[in-house]
């Protein structure tokens, strides 16, 4: 089933004692689509870079764009 | 084997249920997970039923969500690229490491946008959204409703919204992650008897006779469809129904309070093991993707800025909030609750038959979990 599915699991906060919200750690897993995999990236992109990514290259639907996404990420897909 | 049966085992829609009456005869429908019967000759795609070519097996996507942040120094790897040490908090992955990405450094601009509300407010807002915090909710539409308007609209739910730990504290913002535009919440479905009656039946409470099974009122309907299946296709929707029944039995032999809406617990009332209730909404996912009921979900574990305990681990002290903002006791201790957050949100083991193919286009049974390490 995970090769049929996109997980991607995120939390409000960086380091939770400054609330830092830059430097965001966020896990993708599964198998759908051209997302690599298996190992560790430092991205310097935003969340919105990363989900716009993940719509448009690893699940392949027509989403264009979203908010503070400026860029693909191909360290992702 | 006989040609009449390969006929039938290739017309079976993969939307098929399996239908029943309940009490005061409501209906139960069990959806099917995927068989034989439903692909293709090559076992590439679905198989067109009355009209249309072929149909894609579906991708699915799932935005999971824990409260509050990380210990950085014990999550994020020190080493970039594919040759990666595993940090504690990642250790339950181990067995999954090729198949995860593991990414830092991602900005979260519009969480520093001036406006009302903490830093958790605007943080979650700017995380799900991409939108500034309104003062009320998040600022448009989050990242899972957006994919739901591409793939959702074929699907019996658009997107299902799943929640675990129920908690005295919080604003809407802080309790809801997915939204469906600005300022308009889908709060998570938090009790697992109302996420197996929305998955199974119909969403009118007390539908379903606790003390029956709600296979045995599909058992003819179950019966005809085995009848047309092969062999394989047979062993799999046995395997499949009794896993059904499983979950049903966890469901049904929930204490009481864990069924009930947590409004306003008095201070320390919401300590539940509620890991217990994660396991089964995990297993509850793994049923809604395994019969195509949905392709998208969000996944609550704990609210943001959540202040839930952990009892079962011996540790009443801290609340998550705290251990997370600078009051961590040890290394070791900050592990085990992210390892146990990790192993409480295991996927089931199911034989969903999903299909897999190689390189020469050949199908196979991948008989995997949705994530974690499994039972």
């Amino acid at each position: 089933m995970l090769d049929n599915t996109l997980l991607v699991m995120v939390h409000e906060h960086a380091e939770a004692n400054a609330h830092k919200n830059s430097g965001l750690a966020v896990l993708v897993a599964g198998g759908v689509g051209g997302l690599k995999k298996g190992r560790h990236s430092r991205i310097p992109g935003t969340i919105g870079d990363l989900y716009l990514t993940l719509a448009s290259e690893v699940m392949k639907t027509r989403v264009e764009k979203f908010p503070t996404a400026y860029k693909k990420l191909d360290e992702i897909a | 084997m006989h040609a009449e049966s390969v006929r039938l085992m290739k017309n079976l829609s993969r939307r098929t249920f399996l239908r029943g009456a309940g009490l005061g005869g409501a209906a139960i429908r069990i959806g099917l997970p995927a068989l034989d019967a439903m692909f293709n000759t090559n076992g590439t795609a679905y198989a067109a039923t009355t009209h249309g070519a072929d149909t894609q097996i579906p991708s699915r996507f799932v935005l999971w969500f824990n409260g509050n942040g990380i210990i950085e120094r014990y999550w994020i790897p020190r080493e970039t690229g594919e040759n990666f040490n595993l940090t504690p908090c990642l250790e339950p992955l181990a067995r999954f490491q090729d198949k995860v990405h593991v990414i830092s450094g991602l900005d979260s601009p519009t969480a520093r946008d001036p406006g009302p509300g903490n830093d958790h407010h605007r943080s979650m807002s700017s995380l799900m959204s991409g939108v500034s915090f309104t003062g009320r909710g998040a600022g448009g539409p989050s990242i899972d409703q957006v994919i739901a308007r591409e793939i959702g609209r074929d699907s019996r739910f658009r997107s299902l919204q799943i929640g675990v730990c129920q908690e005295s504290f919080g604003e809407s913002i802080q309790r809801n992650m997915s939204w469906a535009d600005r300022d308009r919440p889908l709060p998570p479905e938090m009790l697992p008897q109302r996420l197996f009656d929305r998955l199974f039946g119909s969403k009118e409470a007390q539908w379903i006779d606790r003390k029956k099974s709600i296979l045995d009122a599909v058992r003819d309907d179950a019966a005809s469809v085995r009848g047309s299946l092969g062999s394989t296709d047979q062993v799999r929707l046995d395997e499949y129904l009794s896993s059904v029944r499983d979950v049903e039995k966890s469901v049904a032999s929930l204490p009481p309070e864990y069924n009930e809406v947590v409004e306003r617990p008095a201070e320390g009332g919401d300590l539940k093991d509620w890991p217990r209730i994660a396991k089964l909404q995990s297993d509850l996912l793994v049923h809604a993707f395994a019969s195509g009921q949905t392709r998208v979900a969000s996944y609550m574990l704990t609210k943001c800025q959540g202040l839930s305990r952990f009892p079962w681990l011996g540790h009443t002290g801290q609340r998550h909030h705290e251990y997370t903002h600078g009051a961590v006791e040890t290394p070791g201790w900050a592990a085990r609750v992210a390892r146990h957050q990790s192993l409480a949100c295991r996927g089931v083991r199911l034989p969903v038959g999903e299909a897999r193919i190689d390189a020469g286009g050949r199908r196979h049974d991948a008989r995997q979990y949705v994530v974690g390490d499994g039972p």
